[in-house]
């Protein structure tokens, strides 16, 4: 007998019915029972044929449509919560495709461990060549989704990325759902990824929950640096309710970055008539530079867009240099210095593992017995350690250190001793 | 004048050697738990190379490559996470009228562990049926597969089409493969941004001077070091220590993103090289990732004689000035001029001078200039190479 979906998908739209649609069939057609699943998707200021198109399509789980009036994926996101009858709600966003064992997949991640937030791969389905920006928003997603995907990988609120991600609808309504202050689409999830991180819950990788991510469909360089100026605007708020992460935006004020973002930013904020020409001019080269297949230089104009749009982004919200300025001293000010917790690994290294997963120290001093090896540096709005970020964080970061406190024991490379009584006079 | 290749496995006791009278250096090869981590040379004294020797200058040298290994061990760290990445792959071995060297190579790739993967042998318009009857005396692990038109690219991409698994792993006939080939090159498929893996090439013997001239000069191995290739941090038209055509694997499905094996470039063209970095170059301007993993050891016989050497020189500079030509007029790659010029200030004219005032170390003139003429003749080669091919397409 049941007793209404396990699941709740809730899907924001924005004027993208032929994507929302494929997005909606290849729900239909997963391998859980219909009778487990509902759909909820959030028409925000639609203005193209997507409530009719939605109303007359037959699904066969139950379909669910809302409207808002155009007030950004975070209200959006929040009103299909509202909506939704499901203990687990998963998000996803209009132009993600999910494979049939997604919504099984994110289902048996909760059952393993509940009360975590479980996120799920959706990169690029693009293949082969394409043009310069294509490829390099494909392989920032792909290097994103296997950077979390690394065993051993500390989350912190940059992983949270809402296209498919789901959580249960009880610990959603505790962390209070997205911030509605964020309007637009962008950086909601990256504020959500904050508070998550803060309640201390569970942040998960399910590869399994594989999904594909159309977006090429309709991503352009323009968009992209829409998107640079809407994370302006996101990272002044986050610097506002989370003062933990004003040293990672804007703590380190006099060398943000690469040595010309300090010039990018002076630019946006004391001239901003020369900024939008400057960012004019750079937009007008890049056709030509990617015809010449100049890609260093492509890279480097790129680049400086995106700080033009990102920093006029934040001058839009704070309004004067010197409230940055001001906001980044704070922030150095109040950089809260806990203790490092220490740990010797002469111990036994599944001794330190498990004192790490007791204690999830924010940061930590390393020593193999007399030696020290080095520090894990606290990092803003990222997880405690846990005991499976230790070996990795050796074998990379501090593999010269350990080999030199096992040379001095004495311990490596004993097997090749030469054997002295095989060797003639 | 002749090189004794010693191999030394570190996690067993050091053992020197002895009746090298035949030599006067010996190039160390050093393993640990059998993965290669590097290699260093040392002379040969009164015919002995003493196991102390090889031991003081394992612990003196910086290895990177063996501190990890040591380290990672400790750790019980593996960077491939359980369980091991295994997938199907076909591994094919070009050859042409090189029976002995095939035979060498066959019997390396029968002491594969078995992990499902199926082996064929292109035979390139072969002169005799001397490599059919060899693979038959493999049958039925290996398949034989007979192609007419002659080239290079032309057989490879033969190889692609026969294959039946969703990797196909390339030998070459002088290249005889060490037994973790195969999985160190499969595994680093996982990710999939990864769309071609090369592995390092060591030389099997270096009995000749010609064979020690060429390890001196253009050695086929690069490096100790695992390296992922991508256009987001490297220049996609330096490819040179990506790797080498003798040891590369590929996803069978690639040439439908990226195109074939260029069939006017390669061995058995006017263009006589230039095939495998043409597809390096296509693969990273595509946006897939390339990775050098030199856990995937193979081993190749390098040419015996002084013309022989002299001519592959000369084939390189042609196929390196053939793939530019390609580059330059038929992709748009305008900066293609700049990387000639790099090559002739940086590389070419500081070995000529070495040469020409006889600087230790130096490479013999006679390679050198050979390998200059060929970057003189390459932009014709391709020409010539691409003339020809219309005209057999149109016939």
């Amino acid at each position: 007998m049941s007793s209404g979906p396990t699941v709740s998908v809730i899907i924001p739209t924005h004027n993208r019915v032929a994507s929302l649609m494929r997005t909606v069939r290849a729900f239909d057609r997963q391998t859980v029972a219909a009778e487990q699943m509902e759909l909820i998707v959030v028409a925000d200021g639609c203005s193209d044929a997507t409530g009719p198109t939605l109303t007359s399509q037959k699904t066969r789980c139950s379909l669910k449509l809302l409207t808002l009036d155009g007030r950004g994926a975070a209200a959006a996101r929040n009103r299909g919560a509202e909506a939704a009858e499901g203990s687990i709600l998963l998000f996803m966003d209009d132009d993600v495709e999910p494979s049939q064992t997604l919504v099984e997949a994110h289902i048996g991640s909760h059952t393993t461990r509940p009360g975590r937030l479980v996120l799920g791969p959706y990169p690029y389905s693009l293949r082969g060549p394409s043009t310069f920006y294509h490829m390099r928003a494909r392989a920032w997603w792909q290097a994103h989704f296997a950077e979390v995907a690394r065993w051993g990988h500390r989350f912190d609120y940059r992983d949270v990325v809402s296209g498919n991600m789901s959580l249960s609808a009880k610990l959603f309504g505790q962390l209070g759902g997205f911030n509605t202050a964020i309007r637009g689409a962008g950086g909601e999830d990256y504020e959500f990824g904050a508070r998550v991180i803060k309640a201390g819950v569970e942040i998960a990788f399910e590869p399994a929950a594989q999904a594909v991510h159309h977006q090429h469909e309709t991503m352009t360089l323009i968009g992209s640096l829409q998107r640079a100026e809407q994370e302006g605007h996101v990272n002044v708020i986050m610097g506002r309710l989370h003062p933990d992460v004003r040293v990672d935006l804007f703590g380190a004020m006099e060398d943000a970055g690469e040595g010309y973002h300090r010039h990018l930013r002076r630019l946006v904020f004391r001239t901003p008539w020369l900024g939008r020409l400057v960012a004019w001019l750079t937009l007008q080269t890049m056709p030509v530079l990617e015809f010449a297949k100049m890609r260093w230089l492509w890279r480097k104009a790129v680049g400086a867009l995106h700080g033009l749009w990102y920093w006029r982004g934040v001058a839009e919200e704070i309004g004067s240099e010197k409230a940055l300025l001001d906001m980044g001293q704070a922030a150095e000010r109040e950089g809260a210095k806990e203790d490092a917790h220490e740990v010797d690994l002469a111990v036994g290294l599944e001794v330190v593992e498990r004192e790490l997963d007791a204690k999830r120290p924010a940061s930590l001093r390393l020593r193999f017995g007399e030696r020290e090896l080095g520090e894990i540096e606290p990092v803003a709005l990222a997880e405690p350690l846990r005991g499976a970020h230790l070996r990795p964080y050796l074998a990379e970061s501090l593999a010269h250190e350990v080999f030199l406190a096992l040379a001095m024991r004495g311990t490596i490379l004993a097997e090749a001793h030469p054997q002295h009584s095989l060797e003639r006079a | 004048m002749a090189t004794k290749v010693l191999q030394v496995e570190l996690k067993e006791p050091i053992v020197g050697a002895e009746g090298l009278d035949r030599y006067d250096h010996a190039l160390v090869f050093l393993r640990y738990g059998g993965r290669p981590v590097g290699e260093f040379r040392l002379p040969v004294v009164r015919g002995r190379v003493s196991a102390t020797e090889i031991h003081e200058r394992v612990v003196a040298m910086e290895c990177g490559p063996l501190r990890s290994q040591v380290v990672h061990e400790f750790l019980g760290w593996d960077a491939e996470e359980p369980p091991p990445y295994r997938p199907k792959v076909t591994v094919a071995a070009i050859t042409r009228d090189r029976p002995e060297d095939l035979r060498v190579c066959l019997d390396a790739l029968m002491k594969l562990p078995d992990d499902g993967q199926e082996i064929i042998v292109i035979d390139s318009c072969p002169a005799t049926d001397a490599a059919h009857d060899l693979a038959r005396a493999y049958a039925p692990r290996v398949r034989y597969v007979r192609e007419e038109r002659p080239g290079e690219s032309v057989a490879r991409n033969r190889a692609m089409r026969e294959a039946r698994n969703e990797i196909v792993a390339f030998t070459d006939d002088d290249a005889a493969p060490d037994p973790g080939w195969l999985r160190a090159l499969a595994r680093n498929f996982r990710d999939p941004r990864v769309a071609c893996v090369t592995g390092l090439v060591s030389p099997m013997e270096l009995e000749t001077p010609a064979q020690e001239a060429f390890e001196k000069h253009s050695p086929h191995g690069r490096g100790f070091e695992r390296r992922v290739f991508s256009q987001e941090v490297h220049n996609p038209l330096h490819v040179a220590p990506v790797g080498i055509s003798a040891s590369v694997a590929l996803r069978r499905d690639l040439p439908e993103y990226i195109g074939w094996f260029d069939e006017a470039l390669g061995v058995g063209t006017p263009s006589r090289c230039g095939m495998d970095y043409d597809f390096f170059t296509r693969v990273l301007t595509s946006g897939y990732q390339i990775v050098y993993d030199p856990a995937a050891l193979s081993w190749h016989r390098h040419r015996r004689t002084w013309p022989e050497v002299r001519r592959t020189l000369f084939g390189y500079g042609v196929g390196v000035y053939a793939l530019w030509t390609r580059l330059f007029f038929f992709q748009g790659e305008l900066s293609t001029p700049l990387m000639a010029w790099r090559w002739f200030s940086h590389k070419q004219l500081p070995g000529i001078a070495r040469s020409v005032l006889r600087r230790p170390g130096h490479t013999p003139l006679d390679l050198l200039l050979a390998e200059l003429l060929g970057c003189f003749v390459g932009p014709w080669a391709y020409l010539r190479s691409r003339v020809a091919l219309a005209r057999e397409s149109r016939t």
